[in-house]
């Protein structure tokens, strides 16, 4: 009897730079090392049963990424978690498994992301530049092109914003910051920082950006995807 | 020091996970626990570079050596360059990220001539001085293996010394007299290269020179008394005992093949004459149907690759290949594994193959008749005939297949405007096939891609003697095939531009005077050669201005049978007289059997195995 199985692993350093594809074409190999059967697909070209929660965009860490995996003879998930990391590159690692309770894919349930920037001021005092990113976020509306397919247009980060933090930690500047995610409304942390980076004056060198969490909704508070 | 590649720079590049390393059986040692640092060097892009079977083999055979660590470098792309240029970031290994000039050996494999201009820039982009006689004991010995090789010539400034021929054992000889070379600590940079010429299969260009003839051909090879007068290859007598690597790198950015290789041979029985590969990588050696099986499954295991590919240079050729499918199939289907088979001969017994070990969609079928008529196939040695395409294509056609791509060359010796017009007759011809077969829907269906590719005669092959036919003729041969194929609605012709291929042809058969040509190029800025987008032909063309060399004299003239070639000193195995006599019987229109049909003594029994003694 084949059983959904979801994941929660995380993309660390060492894989920074893999797109997401790549991260899709890596996991696939890691269950066929792992020696762990997936379900695949019917038709002329069967592919394994295998979805990803909101993809990283390249350059971004994580500590929370999810998959769903159609495993075909299923083992406990102790096992699972044990052969995956064996399996796995070093900088990739499975923390969690469980069979889940609701039978919709892990994107589909995604409402929420919590992002960790650290970014290093170039030329102006770290003080300084810590209270220009809180007076950025602090306006009323923070207004950016965003690029689509075909089009671009204008749309206010801050509706997508539900909570950030912003201090001053040694060198650096430390934001967190809780957005929308996911299909209805996802914000990229790529364009928070492209807003940052177009209001204020000073340079900074590219922040080093973590997602800490991925949340889905539940009596209209976000909680954990798993 | 490993290299300062911020996130700032990776964050600017097209696929940065290429410069960035950590793949899964990536193997990174600690330094201070190794003897010997090597650095492969690979003169195109990651993509390209990790299909390579040859690369995988030498990793693996280097790094089951605790002393050594064998470490991978690509050619990075333009973008990467750039910045690598403006931040002042040397060339680095993708192990540990330290700079090239930090290793003991560079090892560049050659597979095609048009890659020359990269050696250059990878070494430059490696602060390591380009030309051998300006490196000094700081700096690492630079060499060279692959097929280009055979013909080392032009490039024999650049490199401390050449491998030819497989490099599995002698790259551990070469290792073995550099941990010897290494403990003696007023020895010289010289000292060990003289070591080299010992080994079997290492040619040291810096101990030969070359005298010319007042036309410009060769008149003699000198050397220094201790360098071997010839160079012999070196091959695995037993190619099934040879290492295989049980541990393949698996990329996470995807390269061209991905996809577990699976060598059933080295060599091919066949003796086309245009064919470099089937004289260089004489004779044909097997590795067993079981060994096969189990070499696949445990690469299988240790990539989760889910395809196997068998690459040979003519599958068909393998002598148990019905037990060795069956046995493989049996193994790939339990593991939702697909099989790929390339460069196999059309006829039933493959149809049925394929039919059963592809369950994907129905691929094209390729076909490779070479020449447009018979009289044109025997001439090159490629023994297939009409009758035999034909009949492959209805089989093809009663299989249900609908995409046919065809391979032809242009400007083969002896080619007339008969010969071209003999592959437009081919092409209608196949396309009747399906015209006239009762399902009216696979006609309608038909697609047929056409290719042509422009001849170039390389070294070691009958056809080493003959002048390349000018781009002029090249091109009006091309666009009166172009005319003839237009009223069949059935195909789509591509031809070769014809710039690349005089440039081959000169790099293929090139003394070491064209040295000068390939650094000149390379500083009036041409690299990636065979890239479409990169391939500058005019800075060529000012280069060899530069020089003073005309290209013509390397493409495009008749040698005489006695001439000097500039790899004369290159040992192959087989003789420079039955090259010859293959010439001639070119030249007379008649074949010769293949090495199973029948032994035409070309020489390669000296190496005492394989198809000789079979
Ligand atoms: S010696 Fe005979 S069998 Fe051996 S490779 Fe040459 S032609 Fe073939």
């Amino acid at each position: 009897m084949s059983e959904t199985v979801r994941f929660q692993f995380g993309k660390g350093e060492q894989v920074r730079f893999i797109s997401h594809l790549d991260l899709m074409r890596c996991m696939e190999r890691s269950f066929r090392r792992a020696g762990i059967m997936l379900s695949h697909t019917e038709g002329f070209n069967p592919h394994p049963k295998l979805s990803f929660g909101l993809p990283l965009p390249v350059g971004v860490i994580s500590k929370a990424c999810y998959m769903d995996a159609v495993i075909e003879d299923l083992l406990p998930m102790e096992e699972l978690i044990q052969r995956l990391n064996k399996a796995l590159p070093e900088g990739l690692k499975v923390f969690h498994a469980v069979i889940p309770e609701d039978k919709k894919a892990v994107m589909s349930l995604v409402s929420h992301a919590r992002y960790l920037f650290v970014v290093k001021p170039l030329d102006c005092p770290i003080d300084v530049f810590t209270d220009e990113i809180k007076n950025i976020l602090n306006q009323e509306s923070v207004y950016i092109e965003k690029e689509t397919k075909k089009k671009s247009k204008m749309i206010n980060i801050k509706d997508m914003i539900q909570s950030y933090e912003v201090k001053q930690d040694g060198d650096n500047v430390v934001m967190e910051i809780m957005c929308d995610a996911g299909s209805v409304s996802n914000l990229n942390p790529m364009l928070i920082w492209k807003a940052i980076a177009m209001y204020t004056d000073y340079k900074s060198e590219l922040p080093s950006v973590e997602r800490l969490g991925l949340y889905k909704t539940e009596n209209g508070k976000p909680v954990p995807v798993i | 020091m490993p290299v300062n590649l911020s996130n700032q720079i990776l964050q600017g590049v097209e696929k940065p996970a290429a410069y960035t390393g950590g793949e899964y059986n990536s193997i990174v040692k600690n330094i201070e626990q190794v003897n010997i640092r090597f650095a492969f060097c690979f003169p195109d892009t990651y993509e390209i570079g990790m299909s390579h079977l040859g690369m995988k083999i030498l990793y693996h055979v280097l790094n089951k050596r605790e002393d050594i660590w064998c470490e991978r470098v690509f050619a990075p792309k333009t973008d990467m360059e750039q910045i690598m240029r403006e931040e002042g970031i040397s060339l680095y290994a993708l192990e540990s990220k330290d700079p090239l000039s930090d290793f003991d050996f560079l090892g560049f494999t050659l597979q095609y001539e048009m890659c020359y201009t990269n050696v250059l820039n990878m070494l430059d982009l490696g602060n390591v001085p380009l030309l051998a006689k300006d490196r000094t004991k700081d700096h690492p010995f630079v060499l060279a293996g692959g097929s280009c090789t055979y013909n080392p010539e032009p490039m024999a400034d650049f490199f401390d010394f050449f491998v030819l021929g497989e490099g599995e054992e002698v790259t551990l000889e070469i290792m073995d007299a550099y941990a010897v070379w290494k403990k003696q600590k007023d020895a010289t940079r010289k000292d060990f290269l003289k070591m080299l010429t010992k080994i079997q299969g290492v040619y040291v260009p810096g101990f030969y020179d070359v005298e010319y003839n007042a036309d410009g051909t060769i008149k003699e090879m000198t050397k220094e008394d201790f360098a071997p007068s010839v160079i012999q290859k070196r091959i695995i007598t037993d190619f099934d005992k040879a290492v295989f690597p049980d541990n393949d790198i698996v990329p996470f950015i995807e390269p061209v093949h991905d996809r577990v290789a699976l060598e059933l041979f080295r060599g091919c029985i066949r003796g086309c004459r245009f064919c470099q590969a089937g004289f260089t990588y004489r004779p044909v050696r097997e590795k067993k149907p079981d060994t096969l099986v189990k070499q696949a499954l445990q690469l299988l295991d240790c990539t989760g690759h889910s395809e196997v590919a068998l690459t040979s240079l003519s599958t068909s050729d393998y002598s148990s290949l019905g037990e060795f499918a069956n046995k493989l199939t049996e193994e790939t289907e339990k593991r939702k594994v697909n099989l790929s088979l390339p460069s196999l001969r059309v006829d039933s017994f493959s149809l049925d193959l394929m039919e059963k070990t592809q369950k994907v969609r129905k691929s094209g079928l390729t076909f490779a008749p070479e020449a447009g008529t018979q009289r044109l196939r025997d001439i090159i040695n490629k023994n297939i005939t009409e009758e035999d395409i034909l009949n492959a294509v209805k089989i093809a056609n009663a299989g249900g297949y609908t995409t046919i791509k065809l391979y032809f060359m242009l400007g083969l010796p002896g080619e007339t405007m008969e010969d071209v017009e003999g592959i437009a007759h081919l092409i209608n011809k196949i396309t009747d096939v399906y015209r006239q077969s009762e399902n009216k829907k696979l006609y309608n269906r038909l697609s047929i891609t056409a290719s042509t590719s422009f001849f170039v005669p390389k070294p070691f092959t009958p056809f080493q003697w003959v002048p390349q036919l000018s781009k002029e003729e090249y091109l009006n041969r091309q666009q009166h095939l172009d005319k003839l194929l237009r009223d069949n609605r059935k195909v789509r012709y591509n031809w070769h531009e014809g710039d690349l291929s005089t440039l081959e042809a000169v790099m293929a058969r090139g003394d070491r005077r064209v040295g000068k040509v390939i650094y000149t190029a390379w500083e009036n800025g041409c690299k990636f050669d065979s890239w479409d987008e990169h391939f500058k032909y005019d800075n060529w063309t000012e280069a060899f201005k530069t020089c003073g060399i005309d290209p013509l004299f390397y493409s495009m003239r008749e040698r005489e049978k006695g001439e000097v070639l500039p790899w004369d000193h290159i040992d192959i195995g087989v003789s420079r007289d039955f090259l010859w006599s293959e010439y001639e019987c070119a030249k007379k229109g008649e074949t010769t059997p293949d090495c199973r049909t029948f032994c035409s003594g070309c020489g390669a029994t000296t190496f005492g195995g394989g198809v000789c003694y079979e």
